[in-house]
């Protein structure tokens, strides 16, 4: 039986600034996205995964195409619903920008919780830093009272707190060691294998994109230029230069 | 014997607490010339606040203190705020973690990489322009013209990234130091990122701390390598014997690694040991 994408793009163009300002930063994206899988996102630094990203998570209005996710189309220039927030959770690439400075991390996961009508708020935030190895030492600080790599967990444990369907995550790891790493894609992978999630992966990792991706899309100066199933990737099956550029560059400093 | 560029005795960062100070970085010695020199760890292990307190920016409620903490011929200890802020704009530089957070968020790009280097050298405003694009583009940046027009909140997580690198690279200091300088850049600009330092290294005679994350990344570049761990540094290594590493927690970092291998299993992880925190 086939099943139907749960997020789908079609043809996106997305834009920054108007008229004479205007710059395009996606050309004519296509991807399709099936329930339950990772969708891996890797590229040029400024190639638009961000961008893309948050198309995706309803927060950037400018664009044109078509999106559907989770059965609902996305329309440009409109905020979507929010219950579509709770559904469709972001990990942005910058922690410290999406965290509220003035606000302890208690409050900042409350907040979310609150917001989507969850009860039982004390128990979730106390399992939730818990689970990203934060323990409650850290519950009463404020972001800038914490490590790079400790505001970047903070943030992803806000987004899973909700219990998304779908999770968009920019460089949820770039900040971390490798041990912490390992336990954040650990802590992901328990929980696709809890509940159905279904999640965008951005990451110029490509080990880690192997390891936690089904399948990636490559983008360079704002296009998709290539789609391979991470298996092609481990292969070093790929079609485009610039994937292979990529592939052998990542081999060269693996390699020593 | 020549001078050592940076020397660094019993430095000790802590915070306050209801129940007392908290260290955050416990005695940290380093004493290195025209080098590179790498720091891995864990994740609030304490990097980022020894770099800061190494140029004087810590903020408050933090307290800095330490036997030594010399710059060349310069005594660091008990700078004046003017002495850190005159200091960091020409001796010593530092790559903030947090690039887009730390440029200013209301001035243009290519305006800010001008005002450093108009602080260094009496050039015409043409040829700042010039040089500042220059320098965006040997980051590897592939339209110069527009990042040197736009506002820091107008570019991805690697541009800014660069940028900052950028605007250190005009400042031409004796002490770098980067924290995680490319962790939001893809793999091939990473390299042309890291030749451009090296070459810095070698040709103005510059000495670099490199924070990352990445072990098998910092043991390429650099020549020794700092590992810290709940704010100690715990092992120090030559960079080229990665394998003589003893500590558990660097042994353990390059076992945790993603890998083709790895794929649909889950990573080994730590179970880290009370007695790893004796350096
Ligand atoms: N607010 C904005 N206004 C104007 N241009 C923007 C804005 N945000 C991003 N851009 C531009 O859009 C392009 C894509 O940026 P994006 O952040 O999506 O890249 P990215 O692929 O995520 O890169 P990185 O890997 O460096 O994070 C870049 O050229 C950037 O300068
Ligand atoms: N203002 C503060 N008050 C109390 N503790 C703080 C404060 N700022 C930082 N810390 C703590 O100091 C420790 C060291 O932080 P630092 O930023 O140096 O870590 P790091 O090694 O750079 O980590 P990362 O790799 O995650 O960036 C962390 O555990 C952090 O929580
Ligand atoms: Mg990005
Ligand atoms: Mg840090």
């Amino acid at each position: 039986m086939f099943h139907s994408p749960l997020i789908l793009v079609e043809a996106a163009d997305v834009f920054y600034g108007v008229s004479r300002n205007r710059f395009q930063a996606v050309f004519g994206a296509n991807l399709a996205v099936m329930p339950r899988e990772t969708f891996g996102l890797v590229g040029g630094s400024g190639s638009g995964k961000s961008t893309l990203l948050r198309v995706l998570a309803g927060l950037s209005p400018n664009w044109q195409g078509r999106i559907m996710i989770g059965g609902m189309n996305l329309e440009p220039g409109r905020s979507p619903p929010r219950a579509f927030h709770r559904r469709v959770q972001m990990v942005f690439q910058d922690p410290y920008a999406s965290l509220n400075p003035r606000h302890t991390i208690d409050r900042i996961i409350a907040d979310g919780l609150k917001l989507h009508g969850f009860t039982d708020l004390d128990r979730r935030i106390a399992a939730v830093l818990d689970q990203v190895g934060l323990g409650t030492r850290f519950r009463y600080r404020f972001p800038h009272e914490l490590s790079g790599g400790q505001r970047q967990r903070v943030a992803i444990a806000r987004a899973i707190a909700l219990e998304p369907e779908v999770l968009l995550l920019d460089e949820p790891t770039s900040a971390l060691d490798a041990s912490v790493q390992a336990e954040i894609l650990n802590l992901l992978a328990v929980i696709r294998q809890e509940r159905s999630v279904t999640s965008v992966f951005v990451s110029h990792d490509l080990a880690v994109i192997a390891h936690v991706c089904d399948r990636l899309a490559v983008m360079q100066r704002g296009r998709i230029v290539e789609q391979l199933s991470a298996d092609d990737l481990i292969m070093r099956k790929a079609g485009h230069p610039y994937t292979r550029e990529l592939i052998t560059a990542s081999g060269e400093s693996a390699a020593q | 014997m020549m001078q050592p560029l940076l020397q660094v005795h019993g430095l000790t960062v802590t915070f306050p607490t209801p129940s007392g100070p908290v260290p955050v970085v416990r005695d940290f010695s380093l004493t290195m010339g025209r080098e590179k020199i790498g720091v891995v760890g864990e994740s609030g292990s304490g990097k980022s606040m020894t770099a800061r307190a190494i140029l004087g920016l810590v903020r408050p409620p933090g307290q800095v203190t330490a036997r030594t903490l010399q710059l060349e011929d310069m005594d660091l200890m008990g700078l004046s705020p003017r002495g850190w802020q005159a200091l960091r704009g020409k001796k010593a530089g530092m790559i903030l973690q947090d690039p887009k957070f730390s440029l200013n968020p209301i001035k243009r790009i290519g305006n800010q990489i001008e005002e450093t280097l108009r602080l260094h050298e009496p050039i015409r405003r043409g040829e700042r322009r010039e040089r500042a694009l220059a320098m965006l583009e040997a980051v590897g940046i592939d339209d110069p013209v527009r990042v040197y027009k736009s506002y820091p909140h107008e570019l991805s997580g690697g541009m800014g990234q660069r940028a900052m690198i950028a605007m250190m690279l005009v400042s031409s200091p004796n002490l770098l130091i980067a924290d995680e300088p490319t962790s939001a850049l893809d793999v091939v600009v990473r390299e042309q990122v890291l030749r451009l330092l090296d070459t810095l290294v070698t040709d103005r005679g510059l000495g670099l701390i490199l924070i990352s994350h990445d072990l098998p990344m910092v043991a390429r570049f650099c020549d020794r390598i700092l590992v810290m761990y709940r704010g100690r540094v715990v092992e120090t290594l030559d960079a080229r014997y990665l394998d003589a590493a003893t500590h558990p927690y660097t042994r353990g970092l390059l076992a945790c690694l993603p890998s083709p291998a790895t794929r649909g299993h889950m990573l080994p992880t730590l179970s880290r040991d009370p007695s790893w925190e004796a350096a």
